[in-house]
């Protein structure tokens, strides 16, 4: 059965040709925007790590500040001041790079032995609170950090698991940015965004008195009413006497930062799922075509014996080798993204197995659905009708 | 008006030759209405084809109406065609999508003709064959005599010298059959145009001047 | 010839309603999308104002200074000679090697000292537009952008202003604080747009005063779409005198014509060459990166570091390849469900080729019936492409951006629908039109 199918589709090689190539650039469509889908949806699945609702940036400017030890004061001020108001839980001034803004900073270097590659965060010791970090080992900063001989640091979990798991933390000083003793480790900071992939952090101690700590960290009550805003913002220029600050909501960057995924992803998906109702469309079309031209064969081979399910399946099985052969080419093709590791440490190779996969049995089961009916009703041909129309 | 010399047709399979025609020699004169009998697969529709020009023969040459046929796929030759040549087939093979008048254009259509030219000819065809009162009919609306009344209108109203006709009341009851013939004949006598007829049919190859039979890709009479 | 072959083409397409309507449905998605990109290309880099003069700009937003170092390696061979070891040293010099960058736009004062006079600029301008502030009016926070620029700005930049004008050369001079709102702006702030010059707004401590009011620019680009424009002069701190090369501002030249483009880039880039670095320990190499507006937007798409036309030729390339991707699938299919369309009419085809038509005419009369139903469906495509895009703009998924469907967009819609129809059309067509004419006749099912 199989062999006589085979030499149908061969005989009919010309125009089983088109049906190859559409099945094939649709898996090749299929294939790419799935790998792209299923990275992001894996890297949606890790936890942030951080306290996003309820939690705004005040973004600061003190490099202008020509008298830096009163800076230094009112940063203080301005923190315990806002701290006293009921609707502030707790707030903490960090470095230049806040979350979803894009901006890195990292370094690597083998100093110790081993490879160490991590982006640069600088916090002061109400971060952890503020954010809603969770530790997982060791401690948070606290005062005693401010005059530590070597500069505490606080990794995250995936950083200690591919460089520091098995070795010692609490009496050894490493190289990282300086010399650094590791007092914690927290499991998770995606500050990038949830569709980022999650890179090695290292937090660094800096007091929320440093000049080059301009954004103040606010996390607010549940509930807190939107008008509070203004308020913090008048506290903020009286005590500060600046005006060009801005209040930044951190779930809306956090919401806006998901978007710009989220839009292309869904588009690219609507499109592909498009361009696949198409294919099955134009398949089916063609299949009911097939088979009205082909009454006569089909009279003769039940004629000859030939069961009802027997002629289906023949159907069936002849657009199902085509759709197969163009599903093993393609597959042939992919398969060589993750044997060349191409695109690396973005993609893994993980993803563009799960996508293959799912391309390929979800053409399949299209292929299937769109045989299905012409060929139930080819196989319900009535021989001596369709032979006498001959 | 039509000469046939030395012609063969073979076709040729990867296993099989098979001989249409074997060293055919027909000559057709001007205003003679041929007739060419045969039975079945004997090679008569081979024959009525290469004297249309739509089938070339394996050897020979092919004259019509002076003009030595050479290449057959070339603008001049459908060109040709369409000025001199008129078919009737048997089983009419009228465009339905088209109506009456529309189907009889359809040959004026590759001429530079206007269209209000093309409607007054296919009005004149039309009326020849006494279907005035249907031309804005379709084809699905006719019956299998008028159908094959429209096909002779299309026939014949680029008016051609020569009309080649394969079995045209071969889908006809003999009532029908009679009438077709009518009109090819009263075309031939009227007009003096050249008819080459393939028939099954005894009686209406004997209304012609001259019955040519084949058997087996061999003409025989 | 052509409305029997139109009428024709309907019929057919009403013979096979299921047909036509695979046909249709995949041909109006593919135009629908294909309409949308166009427009989206079109609002993003078409001439419109502010930008109408945009072949003409270069701009230049962002100044590198890296630190070159040359890798020198001292090798030690070992070898054996006469049983001894030998050693055999050699020294390389390597390739120059980028140890430090930094990247940033660039600040007042070098732009001042070193920009004024390049050869080819008809104008120029600077400008910043990194600045943004919260205001409270009526317990609603506004979050205003501000971007502070100098009078020629709005020579450069032809802004279409609904009231007012813009500031003058001395107002800038003067510090007179005075301030140009963006449509959006005044609405937010004054509830309308009606009678708003002249009225004032209060912004980072300063009364201003509302002399102009300007369209949103459609197609948002972060030097033109703002909310406040303000001359530059009022800029707090020490925004306009600090010495450093790398700052807020960005600058903008206008060429003489699009080609003179290059005579600016050009002679931007050797004036980098010439300028002496602040302090050459840290950085020994100053690179300036020029862009035109079309390379500077596919260099914020495109992962290409520092090189606007490396960038936009890769966008090209992209956005080429995905497009033509993308038509792939929709043509094969129409292919293929035209051949079988096409198959069945075998026995027209004979009986037309049987009277005279020759293969020129039939590959016409197939293709021309193919583009008859591309425009079909490329109305339909048009209609859902209209509604599509109103619901974007509406939704405001492409932030500030507001997609158009004018004149240009559907001008290449129409030829989209034209070349579509053709390629999808001519295989099929070329099939037939090669069929013999005894065979063709003999499928004998008209």
């Amino acid at each position: 059965m199989i062999r006589h199918i085979f030499q149908l589709v061969w005989n009919k090689k010309r125009s089983n040709a088109l049906l190859f190539l559409e099945i094939f650039f649709a898996f090749a469509i299929l294939f790419l925007v799935l790998t792209w889908v299923t990275r992001n949806l894996r890297l949606f699945s890790t936890p942030l790590g951080f306290e996003t609702e309820n939690t705004w940036i005040v973004h600061l400017d003190f490099y202008d500040a020509e008298d830096t030890l009163a800076a230094s004061a009112t940063k203080v001020r301005l923190r315990e001041e806002l701290l006293a108001l009921p609707q502030i839980e707790a707030a903490s001034y960090g470095g230049d790079v806040s979350p979803f803004s894009g901006s890195t900073w990292s370094t690597n270097n083998d100093n110790n032995g081993f490879m160490i590659q991590t982006h640069l965060i600088f916090a002061d010791e109400h971060y952890k609170d503020a954010a809603r970090l969770k530790l997982v080992q060791g401690r948070w900063f606290d005062e005693t950090d401010r005059d530590a001989r070597y500069k505490p640091a606080v990794i995250i979990k995936k950083l200690f698991d591919e460089s520091f798991e098995g070795r010692n933390l609490k009496d050894s000083v490493y190289t990282i940015n300086g010399e650094n003793k590791i007092v914690g480790v927290v499991d998770h900071y995606k500050y990038h965004g949830d569709f980022s992939p999650e890179y090695n952090v290292t937090f660094f101690y800096k007091p929320s008195s440093a000049i080059d700590m301009p954004n103040l960290h606010l996390l607010l009550a549940p509930g807190t009413p939107a008008a509070f805003e203004e308020e913090v913002n008048r506290i903020v220029a009286d005590v500060t006497g600046m005006s060009d600050f801005t209040i930044e909501h951190l779930q809306k960057s956090r919401d806006l930062d998901a978007r710009s995924v989220w839009v292309p992803m869904v588009s690219m998906l609507s499109i592909c799922g498009f361009l696949v109702l198409n294919v099955a469309l134009g398949l089916f079309g063609v299949l009911w075509y097939n088979i009205s031209k082909r009454r006569a064969e089909v009279g003769l081979r039940r004629t000859l014996g030939a069961s009802r399910t027997e002629v289906s399946l023949q159907f069936v099985g002849e657009i199902m080798i085509v759709s197969l052969l163009a599903l093993l080419l393609g597959v042939i093709f992919a398969v060589q993204l993750p044997l060349m590791g191409v695109l690396e440490g973005e993609i893994e190779a993980y993803d563009y197995y799960v996508a293959m996969g799912v391309g390929a049995a979800f053409i399949i089961g299209l292929v299937l659905l769109c045989t299905f009916y012409p060929s139930q009703e080819a196989g319900r041909l009535q021989p001596a009708i369709v032979l006498h129309e001959e | 008006m039509i000469q046939l010399e030395n012609i063969t047709k073979v076709y040729q399979t990867k296993v099989i030759e098979t001989t249409a025609l074997d060293n055919i020699n027909i000559e057709v004169p001007e205003g003679e209405f041929l007739s060419i009998m045969g039975p079945s697969g004997c090679g008569k529709s081979t024959l009525l084809n290469i004297m249309g020009m739509i089938d070339e023969p394996t050897t020979g040459q092919v004259k019509v109406a002076g003009k030595l046929v050479g290449n057959y796929h070339s603008k001049a030759t459908a060109r040709f065609r369409n000025e001199q040549l008129g078919f009737i087939f048997q089983s009419f093979h009228l465009i339905n999508e088209l109506s009456v008048i529309d189907n009889v254009e359809l040959p004026l259509i590759y001429r530079k003709v206007s269209g209000k030219q093309r409607r007054q000819m296919a009005e004149a065809a039309l009326t020849q064959v006494g279907l005035s009162n249907r031309m804005k009919h379709f084809p699905s609306q006719l019956s299998g005599g008028q159908k094959q009344r429209v096909a002779i209108a299309r026939a014949i109203v680029g008016q051609p010298r020569i009309i080649l006709a394969d079995e045209p009341t071969g889908n006809l009851d003999s009532a029908m059959g009679n009438e077709i013939m009518d009109i090819l004949m009263r075309l031939n006598q009227e007009q003096g145009t050249t008819i080459v007829m393939v028939t099954h049919d005894e009686t209406m190859a004997r209304k012609t001047h001259r019955l040519v039979r084949l058997f087996d890709g061999q003409q025989v009479s | 010839m052509l409305s029997s072959y139109f009428k024709l083409a309907i019929k057919v397409l009403g013979r096979h309603r299921f047909f036509t309507f695979i046909s249709l449905f995949g041909i109006s998605f593919t135009l629908m999308i294909l309409m949308v990109t166009t427009s989206f290309l079109e609002t993003e880099l078409g001439s419109h104002p502010p930008l109408t003069e945009k072949d003409r700009m270069v701009l230049l937003p962002r100044l590198i200074m890296k630190q070159m170092v040359t890798d020198t390696t001292w090798s030690v061979d070992t070898t054996m000679l006469d049983g001894q070891p030998a050693y055999d040293s050699t020294f390389t010099v390597g390739k120059k090697r980028q140890n430090s960058y930094s990247s940033s736009s660039l600040s007042y004062s070098f732009l001042d000292r070193y920009m004024r006079d390049i050869p080819g600029a008809e104008a120029h301008s600077f400008f910043c537009a990194d600045t943004q502030f919260d205001i409270f009016i009526n317990g609603k926070k506004l979050n205003f952008k501000a971007l502070y620029s100098d009078a020629t700005y709005w020579e450069i930049f032809d802004f279409n202003f609904l009231a007012g004008r813009s500031f003058q050369p001395s107002e800038v001079e003067r510090q007179v604080q005075v301030a140009v709102l963006s449509r959006k702006a005044a609405v937010d702030y004054f509830g309308t747009t009606e009678q708003v010059v002249g009225r004032s707004i209060e912004m980072d401590g300063k009364q201003l005063e509302v002399i102009g009011i300007v369209e949103q620019p459609s197609n948002s680009k972060d030097y033109v779409t703002s909310e406040v424009y303000l001359p530059l002069t009022l800029m707090s701190g020490s925004a306009l005198t600090e010495t450093g090369f790398h700052g807020p501002f960005t600058a903008v030249f206008l060429a003489g014509s699009p080609e003179a483009r290059s005579t600016i880039v050009e002679a931007i880039r050797q004036k980098a060459d010439r300028i002496p670095l602040p302090n050459p320990e840290d950085y020994n190499k100053l690179e300036l990166m020029p862009a035109t507006v079309i390379g500077l937007y596919a260099y914020y798409m495109m992962p290409v570091q520092d090189d606007p036309e490396g960038a936009l030729q890769m966008f090209t390339l992209v956005a080429v390849g995905l497009m033509l991707l993308f038509i792939l699938l929709p043509t094969l299919n129409l292919i293929n469900l035209n051949i079988s369309r096409a198959m069945e009419r075998s026995a027209e085809i004979g009986v037309r080729k049987a009277f005279g038509a020759h293969s020129g005419s039939i590959l016409a009369q197939l293709v021309f019936e193919n583009v008859v139903l591309t425009f079909l469906g490329g109305i339909l495509g048009w209609l859902f492409a209209l509604a599509l895009i109103y619901l974007v703009n509406d939704s405001q998924v492409l932030g500030d951006t507001q997609l158009q469907f004018n004149t240009a967009v559907f001008l290449y819609s129409l030829l989209i629908c034209l070349v579509f129809g053709i390629l999808s059309g001519l295989l099929p067509a070329y099939r037939m039109s090669k069929l013999h004419i005894v065979n063709a006749i003999k499928f004998n099912n008209l």
